[in-house]
């Protein structure tokens, strides 16, 4: 079991238990199997572009390399920022106190890019806090389920089913004047397995 | 894959427009300073030693087997690196397979239970057809929709001339005035889920606008999870 999230508000601390939100565990899950002639299962491989090598399960594996080739170790290497400065690992925030800002605007949680949810199953709840999330208030803290090079940033709110945690990195849309001109690039893949909320 | 949506406003008016899926900024990335470093995929086990061949030639217990034939690695094929690859079926006798086999989708519920089996299906991408995404004419509160929906991608709609300059900033300007979103969507009531490419995921896609004096921000948040309490498997009692 993980440690708890400990939220603090108003010097108050209150735990939950966090449990990632996954469409699986909400709706159910689809997969999807080839069949052969026979409609017995089959196994799905990978040939090499030169068809030297029909790759099955387990034959890759996957590493960091020298540009002489030479393999890396993990142990060697350091989170680097996109201006080249060394970045420090930060650790998880379970079991660690986080103090809650806000309340803050519904809007700002639009501006989130979303990596994981979490329901958050009260362990022990200060009523100050539960009140001001049952009456619609959102709040933000530094979360960090497991150690990084970079702490993500939670939303805290609650709805009918209970509290949720909405983790990601925080993102920017831009303002966009009669001027601009749009710029056709290619998209990448939005994703490409099972469907809806329920069965859409 | 397009980067272009057929959209219709809140009279029915459509237009085709351009978008951008909006990401956060670029995360750390793991490196040895001042030396270059790639990440690769490489082959660690070539067909003839996978588990289930020497499963085959040595039994289950073929450990021992390895121990006293002590048998070199191969590094003429060992570590090379695996660039492009084709996806390739084995029939149920392990045969390679010179035609497409047949697919079927198995639905499991939450709990990990075969519901039931059924032929999968294609389905096309429906953003930049004939018939337009239009307004289901569902406004939901800002303040509701994040605490009902989890937005996991955000595209952002742009003009490509003056004419959808003028559509989209309208657009914008109606849902700031009324601080809520509109649920867009394909068919004719605008509820049917949004699909931006051939057997992709499908969204609800629920639109968002600002204005700042001239210009505009229109983005549409896509989600496919309601935030709803998880299903949890209980623990067997000792």
């Amino acid at each position: 079991m993980a440690k708890p999230v400990i939220l603090t508000y108003l010097s108050r601390s209150s735990s939950f238990q966090p449990i990632k939100v996954e469409r699986a565990k909400v709706y159910g899950a689809k997969k999807r199997i080839a069949l052969d002639a026979s409609g017995k299962e089959c196994t799905k491989a990978a040939l090499t572009a030169d068809g030297q090598h029909l790759l099955k399960s387990g034959c890759t594996a996957q590493g960091y390399f020298t540009a002489s080739g030479n393999p890396v170790s993990r142990s060697d290497m350091v989170g680097i920022d996109a201006e080249g400065y060394i970045v420090e690992s930060k650790p998880s925030t379970l079991g660690e106190p986080q103090a809650l800002t806000g309340p803050v605007d519904p809007t700002n949680v639009l501006s989130l890019a979303i990596q994981s949810v979490y329901y958050l199953d009260p362990v022990e709840v200060d009523e100050g806090l539960a009140k001001t999330l049952q009456a619609g208030d959102i709040y933000q803290c530094p979360f960090n389920f497991s150690a990084g090079l970079e702490v993500e940033t939670a939303y805290v709110l609650a709805n009918a089913e209970g509290y949720f945690a909405l983790v990601g990195k925080p993102m920017d849309t831009r303002w966009i004047e009669q001027g601009a001109v749009f710029v056709s690039t290619n998209e990448e893949d939005l994703g490409e397995d099972e469907l809806d909320f329920e069965s859409m | 894959m397009t980067t272009l949506i057929h959209i219709a406003n809140a009279k029915g008016r459509n237009a085709t427009i351009g978008y951008s899926t909006v990401k956060p900024p670029a995360s750390p990335k793991l490196a040895v300073p001042g030396q270059k470093v790639l990440f690769r995929r490489y082959l660690a086990a070539t067909e003839a030693c996978t588990h289930e061949a020497l499963k085959n030639r040595y039994g289950d217990e073929y450990a021992q087997a390895l121990i006293d034939g002590d048998p070199e690695i191969d590094i003429e094929q060992i570590g090379a690196t695996i660039e492009h690859t084709q996806v390739v079926y084995q029939d149920s006798n392990g045969e390679l397979m010179f035609i497409e086999p047949s697919f079927i989708e198995v639905i499991t519920d939450p709990s990990g239970q075969e519901k039931e089996r059924r032929p999968s299906t294609d389905t096309e991408s429906n953003i930049n057809e004939e018939v337009p995404l239009r307004w289901s004419g569902r406004k939901i509160e800002i303040t509701e929709a994040v605490k009902k929906f989890a937005f996991k991608r955000t595209i952002q709609l742009q003009h490509v001339d003056g004419l959808t300059y003028d559509f989209l900033y309208s657009i914008a300007k109606e849902l700031e005035e009324c601080s809520s979103m509109m649920l867009i969507g394909a068919g004719d009531k605008g509820i049917a889920p949004v699909i931006f490419q051939a057997n992709g995921k499908p969204y609800r896609a629920f639109l968002h606008g600002q204005t700042n004096a001239t210009a505009y921000r229109l983005t549409l948040h896509l989600s496919e999870l309601e935030l709803k309490k998880p299903f949890v498997a209980k623990k067997a009692k000792d």
